[in-house]
Order: C-alpha cells, then sequence, then structure tokens
C-alpha cells in the first residue's frame, strides 16, 4: 500500500492542453475521487499515475519512488476500466488469475489465491463460465478480483459504476467502499457523478479544464467551495449565485444587494466590482419579513422537500424548503439566507474570497 | 410510413429459402460441370447434345498426372501385361506410361506460393495494422493512403517493370520472387482490412493487459491477435485465393521451377489432343486447397467471439 504523489503533472496532446499542471497528494490508504466534467482531464491524470500515459512534464511518485516515465506493468498497481476490459477469449478464472500468470506464480498458489478472491467476491460458482455471457454486476465483480488477485500497491478505478444499471450502482458502490476498507488499499477513483463522490470518498479533487479546481474532503467541498464552478458542479441543485456591484472591505460582515444589507461571514479579503453571492439552496429561508424580495415562479415536489424556483432582482436562484409549506406560484416573498453559510466569489476570476469561515479550506 | 423490426413470417422464410437454393444452383453448375468433366470419357466430353449421365472414368486423372506415349503392337506385346488400374486404362488407349507429369510439381509450388505469401501477408500485416492503429505514426493518413494507392491500377499494368526487376534481380522463375511479389500485391489489402478488425478491438483489452504485467509485444500477441482471429482469418482467406488463382503474373514470370497450376493446366490441352477431362481433372484438384482452407477457417468467419464481453 501507498502514498501517492503528483507534482506539477501536465499533459498535452499535441496542440490540447488536457493537464495542466496538477499537485495533490493521496494518502496511504485512502479512498480518492477525481471529480469533474467530462473532459476534465481526470482520467489523463488517472492514467498518467497508472502508466498508461507518460506525463508531458511533471513528477508522480507511489510509495516515495519516481514513477512518471516508467511502463504501467512496472508499477504494481491495478486498474478497473469502464468497459470492464475483461479478456472475452478467457473464462473468469483465467481473467482473474492473468497477472498472477504474467508472474510466473506455481498453478497450485495462483488456483488457491483465484478460489481466495472469488470467495470474497461471491462469484466462486462462475469461474468456469465464458465472460461473454456476464451480467454487469459479475462482470463488475471479476474486474475487480483481476485488479485485487495481486495485493498491488494502489487500485486505479476509471468511473467503475459507469457501465451499471442506476440500480445495481448503488449496491456496487457499496460494495467497492467494503472492499476497499476491507483491503485497506490505496484507491483512486475517477467519477462525473459528484453524488458518488461525495457518498464514497475519503477525499476529492474536482477538476475542470486540466486544473485542479479544489482538494479536499467531501464536507469542506460542499461547505466551502472554492470556485464558482466547484459550487455549482456540486450539489442537487447547484449553488445558487447572485450577481451584483459593489464592495466589500477587509474584515466586513455584510454586503449591500438592491439596496437591502446582507450578513456574510466576516471576511478576510477586499473587493470591488462585480462580485457574485453564494448561497445552497437549503441555506435560504421564506420568509416575508426579510428586505430582500422574490418572486416564486416555481415550486416542484420531491417528497420530504421542494425545490422552490424564484426570480429576484439579481437572477433566478433554488431554495429547498419543507414540502409542508404552502407555498403558491406567483407569490411574493421576503428571503432569508443563513449568514454563516455565504460564500462571496470574484465573478470575474470565480475565485472564492477567503472569509473567516472557509479560512484554511481555500 | 414507419418500419418496424418483426419476425420473419413462414411464406417469407420460404420465399427466402427457394431464392437462396436458386442462386446456390446457378452458381454451382459451372462448378458441378468441371467436376463432371473431369470424370468423363474423351468422348463424352465433347458430346451433343451434352450428356448428364454417363459412365465415370479416372482417364482424365490418369492423363493428368501422367507422361504417356503411343505404343506400336510390338511395344505393348514386349511391355507385358499391364501391372496397375492406371496402366490399363492407358493401354485402353493404346498409349504406355512413360512417366509421371509435372502436373504434382506445379500444384506444390502453387501450394508453396500461395500459402507462402498468404503467410507473410499476414504477419507484415497484422504488425502494420496494429502499428497504424494503435500508434502515433508520422504522416499516418499519407502512408495509409499511399499503401492503398498501390491497389487502385490493376497489377498487371506494371507487369513490364516487375518483369525487368525480376530478371535483374535473379528472381524469375523462383518461388522467393513469385512469393514477394503476390506478398506485395496484397499488403495494401491486408492493412486495411486488419487495420479495420483492430480498430474495432478495444485498446483497453491491452492497457489491461499492460497493468497486469505484460509487455507490449506480449499484449499484442496474447489479446489483441486471439481478438483480432475473426479479421486474420477473413483477410488470410481473400489473400491465399488471390495468389491462389493469380494467372496473368504466373504465366510471365514463371516457366519451370517456379510455375504455379493455372498457368500449366491449360498447356494440358496441347500437348495430345484436346483432353477436356484431364484439364476439368486439373481445376478440380486446384479448387480444393482454397476450399479446405475456406471450410477450416469458417468457425472464425462466423464466430463474433468478443460478442458481449465489453459493455457498449
Amino acid at each position: 500500500m501507498a502514498q501517492i504523489r503528483i507534482e506539477n503533472v501536465r499533459k498535452d496532446f499535441g496542440s490540447f492542453n488536457a493537464v495542466k499542471s496538477s499537485t495533490f497528494t493521496i494518502e496511504d490508504g485512502e479512498f480518492f475521487m477525481l471529480l469533474g466534467p467530462s473532459g476534465c482531464g481526470k482520467t489523463t491524470t488517472l492514467r498518467m499515475m497508472a502508466g498508461l500515459e507518460l506525463p508531458t512534464s511533471g513528477e508522480v511518485y507511489i510509495d516515495g519512488e519516481e514513477v512518471g516515465q516508467k511502463p504501467a506493468s512496472q508499477r504494481d498497481i491495478a486498474f478497473v476500466f469502464q468497459m470492464f476490459a475483461l479478456y472475452p477469449h478467457m473464462n473468469v478464472g483465467k481473467n482473474i488469475s492473468y497477472p498472477l500468470r504474467s508472474q510466473g506464480m506455481p498453478k497450485a498458489q495462483v488456483k488457491k489465491k483465484v478460489d481466495e478472491i472469488a470467495e470474497i467476491l461471491g462469484i466462486t460458482d462462475i469461474l468456469n463460465k465464458p465472460v461473454g455471457g456476464l451480467s454487469g454486476g459479475d462482470r463488475q465483480r471479476v474486474a475487480l478480483g483481476r485488479a485485487i488477485v495481486r495485493d498491488p500497491k494502489a487500485f486505479f478505478m476509471d468511473e467503475p459504476l459507469g457501465a451499471l444499471d442506476a440500480e445495481f450502482r448503488e449496491h456496487m458502490s457499496q460494495e467497492l467502499r467494503a472492499l476497499h476498507d476491507r483491503m485497506n488499499a490505496t484507491t483512486v477513483y475517477v467519477t462525473h457523478d459528484q453524488l458518488e463522490a461525495m457518498q464514497m470518498g475519503d477525499k476529492i479533487v474536482v477538476m475542470n479544464h486540466g486544473v485542479v479546481e479544489q482538494f479536499g474532503v467531501p464536507q469542506e467541498i460542499y461547505d466551502w467551495p472554492a470556485t464558482k464552478f466547484v459550487a455549482q458542479f456540486i450539489g442537487s441543485p447547484c449553488m445558487n449565485f447572485l450577481d451584483f456591484s459593489g464592495s466589500v472591505s477587509k474584515d466586513a460582515d455584510s454586503v449591500q444587494l438592491e439596496n437591502v444589507s446582507l450578513d456574510i461571514p466576516k471576511s478576510i479579503d477586499g473587493a470591488n466590482g462585480d462580485l457574485t453571492f453564494g448561497v445552497r439552496p437549503e441555506h435560504i429561508y421564506l420568509d416575508d419579513a426579510a428586505g430582500y424580495r422574490g418572486r416564486v415562479v416555481a415550486t416542484e415536489y420531491l417528497g420530504t422537500t421542494q425545490i422552490v424556483t424564484l426570480d429576484t432582482p439579481n437572477g433566478q436562484i433554488k431554495a429547498r424548503a419543507a414540502s409542508s409549506d404552502p407555498i403558491a406560484v406567483g407569490q411574493n416573498t421576503g428571503l432569508r439566507f443563513d449568514p454563516r453559510t455565504i460564500t462571496l466569489f470574484d465573478a470575474t476570476t470565480g475565485h472564492a474570497l477567503r472569509s473567516h469561515a472557509n479560512q484554511g479550506v481555500i | 410510413m414507419s418500419f418496424s423490426v418483426t419476425e420473419p413470417t413462414k411464406g417469407t422464410k420460404w420465399f427466402a429459402g427457394i431464392l437462396v437454393v436458386a442462386y446456390a444452383c446457378i452458381t454451382l453448375v459451372p462448378l458441378l460441370w468441371i467436376v463432371a468433366t473431369g470424370f468423363k470419357s474423351p468422348v463424352d466430353s465433347i458430346a451433343y447434345p451434352p450428356v448428364v449421365v454417363f459412365e465415370p472414368t479416372l482417364e482424365g486423372y490418369v492423363n493428368l498426372f501422367t507422361d504417356r506415349t503411343r505404343a506400336t503392337e510390338d511395344m505393348l506385346e514386349a511391355a507385358g501385361p499391364p501391372t496397375t488400374w492406371y496402366d490399363e486404362i492407358a493401354r485402353e488407349r493404346g498409349t504406355v506410361i512413360s512417366g509421371p507429369s509435372r502436373y504434382g510439381q506445379r500444384f506444390l509450388n502453387s501450394v508453396i506460393i500461395g500459402f507462402g505469401s498468404t503467410a507473410l501477408c499476414m504477419i507484415l500485416g497484422t504488425m502494420a495494422a496494429y502499428a497504424f492503429s494503435r500508434f502515433k505514426v508520422p504522416l499516418k493518413d499519407d502512408l495509409l493512403f499511399f499503401i492503398l494507392s498501390t491497389r487502385m491500377m490493376p497489377p498487371i499494368a506494371v507487369a513490364i517493370p516487375i518483369f525487368l526487376m525480376f530478371r535483374n534481380l535473379g528472381l524469375n522463375d523462383t518461388h522467393l520472387g513469385m512469393i514477394l511479389l503476390y506478398t506485395a500485391v496484397n499488403l495494401s489489402l491486408s492493412v486495411w482490412l486488419l487495420k479495420g478488425f483492430i480498430d474495432e478491438i478495444p485498446v483497453e483489452y491491452e492497457e489491461a493487459a499492460l497493468i497486469d504485467g505484460y509487455t507490449r509485444f506480449q499484449a499484442f500477441y496474447k489479446v489483441v491477435l486471439p481478438q483480432a482471429a475473426t479479421g486474420i482469418a477473413s483477410t488470410a482467406i481473400f489473400c491465399l485465393i488471390f495468389a491462389w488463382n493469380e494467372y496473368a503474373f504466373a504465366v510471365l514470370l514463371t516457366s519451370g521451377t517456379a510455375q504455379t497450376a493455372p498457368p500449366f493446366i491449360p498447356t494440358i490441352i496441347g500437348t495430345s489432343g484436346k483432353d477436356w477431362p484431364a484439364v476439368a481433372a486439373g481445376a478440380t484438384i486446384f479448387l480444393v486447397p482454397v476450399m479446405v482452407f475456406t471450410i477450416l477457417l469458417r468457425k472464425h468467419l462466423l464466430r463474433g467471439i468478443t460478442f458481449g464481453a465489453v459493455r457498449k
């Protein structure tokens, strides 16, 4: 098991810059999520760690050893592909034992090991079957079996649940997490699904356009996004943005929107010009006494909660309210924001302004 | 108007079946004619109207494989009674067998050159196709177009330059020369066909093998080749059929040691009258290897071995 560190890693494909100077550290035994929209460079980053792509510049360390230019076969890692990539001309048992046979392990030992893995994954009864006729879940288990059979230094998984049905995905994600905890192996997991990332990950890196936007534990990233992109990408519905022109001085604890003073966590940075007031839907309360006004344009019923869409002078926002609250479309209402949870962004750069609340996180 | 996929009805199934059988019959008639003619006597073979029911004889095959001389009464008496069944057939025509014909040798040449060039073509073609499919090759598109362009004129258009080149290189009438020539002609086809097949194989298989501790070359022959078996088999059949049937270059560039069967078979006509049964026998035997080869590889042609192993 190993710590993985990447430093200033960059990857160009011709003139296209897929990954721009990424740096982060994955601690030993961590379940680490690389999250981002498609084309953001997360898979390329993973493939560079695995040795399937060589970085244009920068270093990759596995267990303290620089492996950036080493081929995949010498890195002692395992990779689970989105499409599973089970060898179609071999049966389940052969697929799982393939990495062992490459090391020239004696047959009896290989068999013992494969049986043991099959037992863990609950696939003993299909060991002699061809992989062609297996269900998605069984293929996934075989792919996992092939990965864990070798006790590698780290597991790399590229959207391993992406090919499964939604219903089964839930089940498999729990199984994966349980397997990780049992093996206590460093796992790097690529996904574009923010829920999956929040649910399974010990730590998350959010990437966009080849750049690491934020790095941290799920709760920090959710509560204190470092950029507008992260705020938008994580959470469903995403964080609301109220754009305004104004200024915030150092140590200010309120801002002026439409001549209404709104409380914010005490600011560290000062800024002037185009700013964005960011607030999560669950931190907006419909309160007629509040000075800031909005008009309800739609409601979506979600069982325990409802999502209320409102027009405000600073743009449309969505609030989460209890579904028992009587809210009518067309109604004018006051809006109160939980002042402890507000993040201000510089609208031009998209970066969050530092405050006493998000200090140390971003 | 809407289209939908439905189970064919019994009527359409029958109709399709009859159509296929009829088509097969039409294409098979000339083939059957050749096979039948091989077993006819010379008289039956040119009878008009053609005879469909006849007494089969192996005379054609005996004539194909032997050289015979017309014998006088004295010679026949001196030679004594016929010792073998083929001697007997020759005697009935008033000839004695003077030795084996060159057909066997020519047939063997066809086998060596046909299968040799096919094998070479597959080895080079698979590796080239793999490289074009997987690696960043400078000027890839131009190279691929260049390879294809060698196919754009009939090969025989360059017969004279090739003839001169072969003469200067001492490749005239050699097995090696013909193998190289047929490989060169077939290579463009095999590179393009195989590239198509290899492109279809997800690159993740190799990457999985690389991660599993195999080298690039091991991944190629342990994972890619078994996956490409279908493509390799069908490409090999195309290459073999071309090399096997090729006539023009064979006439031009071979005359003795390396002569293949196609230019040899017509010469049977001229050596001892119009011996159609012998020609037909030669053609029949000539058909067998390609047929056997195709039947042997038929399972690869039909089996979709990668089916269902990757979810798309």
